[in-house]
């Protein structure tokens, strides 16, 4: 028995051996160059007799194996050599057995039997059976699969397979086999014994070392698998039955464990489909330490291969049931007195779905029936708590949302029962899974009750869940998934797609204000989508209104929430936007301006500082500029309040650009030619007011002014903004000079210019290169406009730069 | 004594499981090709004589596992290897990708005299395969990965069709048999070899 010791103590012993090996190659190979059979035989024999170390662990015993193996090689040349002088190999082979320990002499007569069935000079099957039964002489677990997996080395090429030259005299197939198969028991059977050699303290490293012998047992089936008679009958009959019986028999975990995986991949797909009931049939017969889901589970990859590498095995799987079978058996293992662990479980049973897919790409009832299996076989330990079991479970729900329509999979019967044995966190995780799928495949969810179903579904994301923390790194992350799912609800129904949007609000409102901010401004303008698509597809205008009014006003109080929440900056733009498809798309005046003063209640009540109002200004003036369906009066009213907001503004600058863009309130543009007169109703002609302009223009060089002075005093002289301002403010002359506003005549323009002139030969100007850049670009728009040729070049020829 | 001149010629296939060792070796040897997938167990070889350069030389062709779970007695028969084949599967990138490991592996593991002139020959397999139209590893690529590797011999194969095998063989065996070392000779360590040549006696049984 091999006794603990290093690593170096074994590769001296090794070294040892290896050497003795040699030695006794060296007088062996003398011997033979001297042709003293007698004395090759006395030093192979020697030679052979190192493989009787008691102490090498196997893989070592291997490399000494190999050592000895490649010198047998020589012998072998020599005993053809032998034959040729005249010797028989019937003479060789009684010769041989003269040797005096049994090891040796059993590989000197594996040697010689090789020859002798080469030579055809006795049938290979006597020879065979002879020597398989004559190794049963070593009993000693390493030394006897070694020799026996000699004894197959050497014969492997002829055995009396069909279409063998030693078929027929020698033998049939059936010898091949049976001679194979008593090797593998025998084997078998050795290896089995050395677990019972082992006292309680070597157990490990016992256990160790039949693992790594397992290949010198299993190898044997690969010869048999390699016959080329061996057929589905042969192997059916011949083969499995009888190998299954050693595996049941051995009453052995590790032996059984690794035999089911040789048979299941070292022969052929087709004979598994034709054996399944044998290869499921003896799972409920092996030891209690047999992970027997590890067993079914390489079969279901193996068969799921096999389906996608050829649809047209598909048939074969139907004619066996093999879902069927399969799938009791899966459910059966877990049935099993002893506990499986949950991640095992789920391990078999996403190898069961993966199966599925692969076999039966179109059959969602039968993924259905997984994921019920799973369930009932996981119940009982929900929530799950393993790690392992975990991710697996996250991956199995994964699997079908990939190769699936996402909806239809949530609609499985089971697949949210399954859900619901992960905990919160992984329920979320698979929340986040189920969105970015949605979103991955653009697939519209468009009915109320799949919405319902949706938003169960994702509900740890929606609202706040027991037992899980949410303000963690990913929120923001998870909560614009929400956000651009909103975007999935859709129906071709304008109503029911409002439904649709309302409901999911319902469900949004659980969420509280930290996911309202995220979540209610999407739910309202996809809603201001909705407006322009009820308008352009209802013939009934006054239907249209209706249903426009109605939308509306949700959306007036989503912004009202928005606003509550607070999240005043996005609820006023969402009043404006909501104020310009009122105008624009639908025409409502009256909701247009109320939704106007709505935001400018929010910009007096609830902007928190004045770089926010500066940006929440600019939007009011450029949604007001592009409204038409203002009447003079309500219009009047609006940008009298904009105006008046610019002007207190906090910053000298950001006044001035404000009243300049103020000034454009009063200008907004034709119609496109296109358009015509073919105007909608309710719309108002543009307004074209060149006094105002010049009034907001005019005031705007004066608030540059008064900055200039300002500054002045605050900081001598050397700050180049109000120049800037200027510059700006020259721009907007040019744009109205260009429209032809009466108001801006080529010697207003012509004085502004100089006035610009001069304030840039200041020396802090001309150091300042974006103010330069600006400038210079303005100096170029005008050479250009004069360059052109056409009416508006006439109009600048005047002006002198 | 002489040095035997030396008539064995040691070779490793070795690759992913599934890109056609077991086949390519079948259809070398035996002229053989199943298309059933059977993994193979464990290593072992086959042998087959061969005529490289008017000398007669047989080939021991060793035939392994390519998984792991049956490759549980290690590597020890890489040793004394006198040339390496990679094979790989030219319908699939991964088993391509593998071949580095496959061939560092080896080189550890065997650990020959001169690691940077040691002979491989790289076989891409089942060019056959639908026609070649999943192919999914170029020729030029694989041509680069040996030209990186010092210049590997490249074939692209079928053993299912039989397309350069034997050729492939050919130069498998002329390249391991350039690499062909004097055969490690022992010598006894003292003059009196009667003294030594005796056999130690053992005790005990088997
Ligand atoms: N089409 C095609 N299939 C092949 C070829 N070589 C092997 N195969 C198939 O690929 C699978 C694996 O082959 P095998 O030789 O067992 O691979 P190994 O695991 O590397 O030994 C088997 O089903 C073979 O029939 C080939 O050249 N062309
Ligand atoms: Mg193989």
């Amino acid at each position: 028995m091999v006794e603990a010791m290093g690593l170096e103590e074994q590769a001296r012993l090794l070294q040892e051996a290896g050497n003795a090996v040699k030695r006794n190659a060296f007088f062996m190979k003398k011997a033979m160059d001297e042709d003293n059979l007698r004395e090759a035989l006395r030093y192979s024999a020697t030679l052979l007799g190192e493989l009787r170390t008691p102490t090498l662990t196997p893989q070592r015993y291997y490399e000494l194996y190999m050592q000895a193996f490649n010198e047998l090689t020589h012998l072998q040349a020599f005993f053809r050599e032998e034959r040729r002088k005249g010797r028989s190999y019937a003479d060789l082979y009684e010769l041989v057995q003269h040797a005096g320990n049994v090891l040796p002499r059993l590989y000197l007569l594996c040697t010689v039997g090789s020859c002798y069935i080469r030579s055809k000079e006795a049938p290979a099957k006597s020879v065979l059976k002879d020597l398989v039964e004559m190794c049963k002489g070593v009993q000693h677990p390493i030394r006897g699969l070694f020799l026996r997996s000699y004894l197959c080395q050497v014969s492997r090429g002829l055995l009396p397979d069909v279409g063998s030259e030693f078929e027929g005299d020698g033998g049939s197939i059936s010898d091949a086999i049976e001679f194979l198969l008593i090797n593998f028991a025998e084997m078998n059977k050795l290896w089995c014994r050395m677990q019972h050699h082992a006292s309680g303290r070597d157990r490990d490293r016992r256990e160790q070392e039949r693992q790594q012998l397992a290949d010198l047992v299993g190898r044997n089936l690969t010869y048999v698998s390699q016959l080329d008679g061996l057929d589905f009958a042969l192997y059916q009959e011949g083969v499995l039955a009888r190998v299954m019986d050693q595996i049941v028999s051995c009453k052995d975990a590790i032996a059984q464990q690794y035999l089911m995986q040789c048979v299941i991949q070292g022969f052929p797909d087709d004979f598994h489909l034709g054996t399944l009931d044998s290869l499921l049939g003896i799972l409920p017969d092996l030891q209690s330490g047999v992970q027997v889901h590890v067993v079914v589970s390489s079969l279901l990859d193996r068969l799921a291969r096999f389906a996608a590498s050829d649809k047209a095995v598909v048939d074969t799987f139907n004619q066996v049931d093999a879902f069927g079978k399969l799938t009791r058996a899966a459910a059966k293992v877990t049935e099993s007195e002893n506990e499986v662990p949950s991640g095992d479980v789920v391990a078999m049973h996403a190898a069961l779905l993966s199966f599925t897919g692969a076999v039966y790409p179109d059959r969602l009832d039968l993924v259905n029936k997984v994921l019920t299996s799973a369930y009932q076989a996981l119940e009982k330990q929900a929530p799950i708590k393993d790690a392992k079991a975990e991710k697996l479970l996250v991956q199995l729900l994964s699997t079908p949302l990939d190769n699936y329509d996402v909806v239809t999979v949530l609609e499985l019967a089971n697949y949210p029962s399954v859900m619901s044995l992960l905990r919160p966190a992984k329920r979320k995780e698979m929340a986040v899974k189920i969105c970015q799928t949605i979103l991955r495949q653009r697939t519209l969810v468009s009915s109320m009750e799949k919405v319902e179903m949706l938003l169960d579904f994702i509900s740890p994301l929606v609202r706040d869940t027991e037992g899980l923390e949410d303000d963690d790194e990913f929120f923001e992350e998870e909560q614009n998934l929400l956000a651009r799912l909103v975007h999935q609800l859709v129906s071709q129904d304008t109503d029911e797609h409002f439904e649709l949007l309302r409901a999911a609000r319902d469900r949004f409102n659980a969420g509280g204000p930290k996911r309202l901010r995220h979540t209610l401004a999407p739910l309202a303008f996809a809603a201001l989508r909705l407006v322009r698509t009820i308008k352009e597809g209802t013939a009934d205008s006054k239907k249209a209104d209706g249903a426009c009014k109605t939308v509306l006003q949700w959306i007036h109080g989503v912004a009202a929430q928005l606003a509550e929440v607070p999240a005043a900056e996005i609820a006023l733009q969402l009043y404006l936007q909501a104020a310009h498809a009122a105008s624009e798309v639908a025409c409502l005046e009256l909701i247009a301006y109320e939704f106007f003063e709505q935001a400018f209640i929010l910009y007096e009540e609830a902007i928190p500082d004045s770089k926010a109002e500066v940006t929440a200004l600019q939007s009011i003036v450029g949604v007001l500029h592009r409204c038409r369906v203002f009447t003079a009066e309500s219009r009047d009213t609006l940008v009298h309040k904009a105006t008046g907001y610019s002007a207190k503004l906090l910053k000298k600058p950001d006044q001035c650009r404000a009243v300049c863009a103020c000034s454009h309130l009063f200008w907004q543009e034709l119609p496109a030619e296109e358009e015509g007169d073919d105007v909608a109703e309710g719309v108002q002609p543009p307004v074209r007011d060149a006094d105002n302009v010049m009034v907001c223009l005019k005031r705007a060089l004066k608030i540059a002014n008064s900055a200039q002075q300002q500054l002045a005093v605050v900081l001598k002289g050397d700050h180049t903004t109000p120049v800037m301002l200027f510059v700006e403010i020259l721009n907007h002359y040019l744009f109205y000079f260009e429209q032809g506003n009466p108001s801006i005549t080529t010697s207003v323009l012509q004085s502004l210019l100089e006035l610009v002139a001069n304030e840039m030969a200041n020396e802090n100007c001309q150091k300042d290169e974006a103010l330069l850049a600006f400038y210079n670009s303005t100096r170029n728009h005008i050479a250009i406009q004069k360059d052109k040729g056409d009416e508006l070049a006439q109009k600048f020829s005047s002006l002198q730069l | 004594m002489a040095a035997r001149k030396r008539t064995l010629l040691k070779v490793i296939i070795l690759g992913d499981s599934g890109v056609g060792k077991t086949s390519l070796m079948n259809q070398y040897v035996n002229k053989k090709f199943s298309s059933q997938y059977k993994a193979t167990i464990g290593a072992d070889f086959l042998t087959k004589e061969v005529q490289v350069e008017d000398r007669s030389v047989t080939m021991q062709i060793w035939d392994t596992a390519g998984q792991e779970r049956f490759q549980s007695l290690g590597v020890a028969f890489y040793r004394g290897a006198d040339c390496c084949v990679l094979v790989y599967d030219v319908n699939a990138q991964k088993t391509f990708e593998n071949l580095e490991t496959w061939r560092d592996e080896f080189l550890i593991q065997a650990n020959p005299n001169d690691p940077d002139n040691f002979p491989f020959v790289v076989l891409g397999n089942k060019v056959d395969f639908e026609g070649g139209k999943n192919r999914q590893v170029v020729e030029k690529r694989a041509k680069q990965w040996c030209a990186q590797k010092g210049g590997i011999p490249y074939f692209e194969t079928s053993a299912k069709e039989d397309i350069n095998v034997d050729a492939a063989f050919q130069c498998i065996a002329k390249n391991a048999l350039k690499n062909e070392t004097e055969e490690e000779m022992y010598i006894p360590d003292t003059v009196d070899m009667n003294a030594q040549s005796a056999p130690k006696r053992r005790t005990g049984c088997c």
